[in-house]
């Protein structure tokens, strides 16, 4: 039977099952909040979080739990930056003596991510201090698009701030219907439903014991109360690597280092948030002696180059710096880092102390 | 607009078809001009500032055709103008900054209208054609449709007003025939997989490869040949994706597009490569340029030449700078030695058993042929094609050095690593990856030997025969879905810059 016309039926029965498939998984799980799904999930991943001592199993979606904390909960003090700080609780805070605190840091955190926590916290009427730390990538737009994830977040962000809409890679962003039939979209969402045993949503994530979360499996990462992440035994482990396994830190280090135009939107984001009452700090954190070796050059010349803008910055728009690159201006070595370009525990809780 | 976004599919081709053959049961001239109509809105998505020229150029080349058609004398002064005109306006968007920029000159602020070469092209072809009275066209509307009927457009392929007025002309066309518009359906995702599958998945190997020299890294062997295989691998499922989707799309409106790919990675010989890689500009060059200087009519140092003069000019064709000079003489240069071999050794490996062998030699000849293509300017070419070659030494793995240690002292090897760039991140899986998308150029049949095509010549491949039958119809439609649940960001085709 070749009949061309029942052919474009099936043709087009097909093609809707497999659509109309991967759309519903989309929108239902829903795993990165294109559809404001995952809302709920980090609501009620961050009362869990409140509601443990120790804290509870790392969220999948930190971004969306960290930005839940950051409207809900009273703080004092909030740390906007990446993973390379992600271990700092209140007591490493620069200049300390906060009430409270929230770490708001992520995964290769971003100029966008200070755009959309900046904006957060100019609403936050209890916040008086702000640190950012700027890793040697921070002064570019559209290195981490994880924020497209909450494009309407990040545009109105963008405006609270004082910047102009759609700035550079987000001039056209994924809308809410690239999401519902994406492919890459649908993949995670299943990773997300293997993760979940099934279930589109996170059931209430699991709450530590004691402080070493021995009531989890190695592998599991912990999130603490203030937002901070617990490292797994696992992780420490196998942690601080070797001298011979410590890489360049070379981590989005890519020409120009630096975006001209990025540093004048931080500078403008600075005074928006200090035109709100809001005291900022600017956090440079440093790498790895081995790093210094040199053996990655352009790393090299990216460290001393950002940290010469940043500086540049603080001066020009009266803002306090902390921290340098080199951890040999700062009286650190190899012991007190994990890798490459992330302190340990007992090397974040000196920041305080670093001029 | 591109074919691989949503725009297109879910917006763009529907209202157009629906348009096309809704108006068609009304009025022929009324879908030819909403056809007509909507392959401006497709021009101008683009950049609407361009629609004057591209107007200009459709409305001159006609009224040229006009005169050319009634005039008894000075026919060649006038074809030269219009030629000349032709010409000259791609000389000033394409090349003006090329020729500048050579004589040390400042350059101007030109940004280059998108299919430029193929509307200018089809549309010198059309001219020549006319002047030697072997086409004339008096209807406007069927002439802007011939030059902007969207499918072809931006990146062609290549069309021959010959065999495009007939189909415009006919009524039948304007109705719909579902056996094409299947047929259509099933050759648009074939080219859509081949893009958003195939292209997009090697395109980050072939750029990590050819940044790296300008980072100030020095390329391995290894790293050269995985990032040149994988550009190969990228622009050809890139352009005959396009091309597939061009044609498929065609189908659909009723109209067959010529053919523009047979599995150029398939050729024996170079000669072979250039009958199955961008046919239509192929066969282009050879009516309009090669047959123009003579061809092989003036003895065979004057073929050669002819023959160098036709592939640097179609090197030179695709942009204006030294690496595609470069690269057409390139091929220029093997096809010269393919014709040599040919006449000294005849018939000598004509044997089967051979063929492996020099579909092989032909694949690296294409390949390191791209690098000067690919790489943006002569001083990445340079790095790369050393690196290719080995000229700066083999990198071999560190754990090798104990082994063969003697091989240090030649200078020619040096064990910091077949790879010591880490330019790939999961290498195993990204040459995994480049592993099958080869297998399938080297082996899997073209399109049109899976779906039976008007022009296509090789056989079917009968495994694999395309019928309109419902299994078919559920193969098809899952193909389509799965390449639109592919198409990510925005990823426009290679040859739009061409």
């Amino acid at each position: 039977m070749n009949k061309p016309v029942p052919h474009l039926c099936w043709v087009a029965i097909s093609f809707l099952i497999v659509m109309g498939s991967v759309a519903a998984t989309n929108f239902i799980v829903d795993g990165k909040g294109a559809f404001g799904q995952t809302d709920d999930g980090a609501k009620q991943y961050a009362s869990a979080l409140l509601a443990s001592p120790y804290g509870v199993v790392w969220p999948e979606s930190e971004r969306a739990v960290k930005l839940n904390l950051l409207k809900t909960v009273e703080s004092e003090c909030v740390l906007v930056g990446t993973s390379h700080v992600n271990t700092m609780h209140k007591d490493g805070f620069p200049g300390g003596g906060c009430s409270s605190f929230i770490n708001a840091t992520v995964g290769g955190g971003s100029m966008e991510d200070v755009v959309i926590v900046a904006a957060a916290l100019m609403d936050r009427p209890g916040v008086s201090r702000l640190v950012i730390e700027l890793p040697v990538w921070a002064f570019k737009w559209g290195l981490n698009q994880a924020w497209r994830q909450f494009n309407a977040d990040y545009q109105k962000a963008r405006s609270r701030v004082g910047l102009p809409p759609a700035h550079g890679v987000d001039a056209n962003p994924a809308t809410e219907f690239d999401y519902l039939i994406s492919f890459k979209y649908f993949l995670s969402n299943l990773d997300v439903l293997r993760r979940n045993r099934g279930l589109p949503h996170p059931s209430t994530p699991t709450a530590l014991t004691d402080e070493h979360g021995s009531n989890l499996s190695d592998a599991d990462q912990i999130m603490r109360r203030d937002g901070a992440i617990g490292h797994s035994r696992e992780y420490l482990a196998t942690h601080p690597l070797p001298l011979s396994q410590v890489g360049v830190g070379d981590f989005h280090i890519v020409r120009p280092f630096i975006h001209q135009q990025a540093v004048r939107d931080l500078g403008a984001i600075v005074s928006a948030l200090k035109s709100r009452g809001i005291s900022v700090t600017f956090l440079l954190t440093p790498y790895h002696p081995k790093v210094f070796e040199c053996r990655s050059p352009d790393t090299c010349e990216a460290l001393a180059e950002v940290e010469a803008t940043a500086y540049d910055l603080a001066r020009e728009t009266e803002t306090k710096i902390v921290g340098h690159y080199d951890p040999r201006l700062l009286r650190l070595d190899a012991h007190d880092f994990f890798d490459d370009m992330h302190l340990t525990e007992d090397g974040t809780r000196n920041i305080a102390n670093w001029r | 607009m591109l074919f691989n976004s949503h725009l297109f599919v879910f917006g763009f081709l529907p209202l157009a078809l629906v348009g096309y053959f809704g108006l068609g049961r009304i009025s022929e001239r009324a879908a030819v001009g909403w056809l007509a109509a909507m392959s401006l809105a497709f021009y101008a998505w683009w950049n609407p500032a361009f629609l004057w020229l591209l107007g200009a150029s459709i409305t001159a080349n006609f009224c040229a055709a006009l005169l050319l058609s009634r005039a008894q004398r000075g026919r060649a002064a006038l074809l030269s103008a219009a030629i000349g005109l032709n010409l000259g306006l791609l000389g000033y968007f394409k090349y003006a900054n090329f020729l500048l920029s050579n004589v040390s000159l400042p350059t101007l602020d030109i940004v280059l209208p998108l299919g430029i070469s193929f509307f200018t092209f089809t549309q010198i072809a059309f001219l020549v054609d006319v002047h030697r009275r072997r086409a004339d066209e008096y209807n406007f509307l069927n002439y802007i449709l011939f030059v902007t009927y969207f499918p072809h457009l931006i990146a062609g392929p290549i069309l021959h007003h010959k065999e495009m007025m007939p189909q415009f002309a006919d009524a039948a066309n304007k109705r719909f025939n579902p056996h094409l518009f299947a047929a259509g359906i099933a050759v648009f995702a074939i080219g859509l997989l081949k893009k958003v599958g195939l292209a997009d998945h090697v395109a980050g190997m072939a750029d990590a490869v050819f940044l790296a020299p300008s980072q100030g890294l020095s390329l391995s062997v290894a790293e050269a040949w995985i990032g040149s295989v994988a550009y190969a691998l990228q622009i050809y499922f890139d352009f005959s994706g396009y091309s597939d989707m061009a044609v498929g799309l065609s189908l659909m409106f009723g109209v067959v597009l010529p053919l523009n790919f047979n599995s150029p990675y398939q050729s024996d010989c170079i000669i072979d490569f250039w009958r199955r890689w961008h046919m239509t500009l192929s066969r282009f060059l050879r009516d309009y340029l090669y047959f123009a200087l003579g061809g092989n009519r003036r003895g065979t140092i004057r073929r050669h030449i002819n023959l160098m003069i036709t592939m640097v000019l179609g090197g030179l064709w695709h942009g204006a700078s030294w690496n595609f000079v470069l690269w057409g003489a390139l091929h220029g240069l093997y096809l010269l030695i393919n014709h040599g071999w040919r006449q000294i050794l005849g018939q000598r490996f004509s044997h089967k058993g051979w063929r492996p062998f020099f579909r092989l030699l032909t694949f690296l000849a294409v390949v390191a042929a791209w690098v000067p293509f690919r790489a943006p300017d002569l001083q990445t070419t340079k790095s790369v094609a050393a690196a290719l070659f080995g000229l700066d030494g083999v990198g071999l793995p560190v754990s090798w050095s104990i082994r063969f240690h003697q091989l240090a002292a030649t200078g020619l090897v040096h064990f910091d690593g077949a790879l010591p760039n880490d330019l790939f991140g999961d290498f195993r899986g990204a040459l995994r990856g480049l592993g099958v998308v080869l297998l399938v150029a080297l082996f899997a049949p073209s399109t049109q030997r899976i779906v039976p095509m008007p022009g296509a010549t090789d056989p079917i491949f009968r495994p694999l025969h395309w019928r309109p039958s419902p299994l078919w119809g559920g193969a098809v439609g899952v193909m389509l879905a799965v390449g639109v649940l592919l198409i990510g960001g925005e990823s426009p085709f290679l040859y739009f810059r061409f």
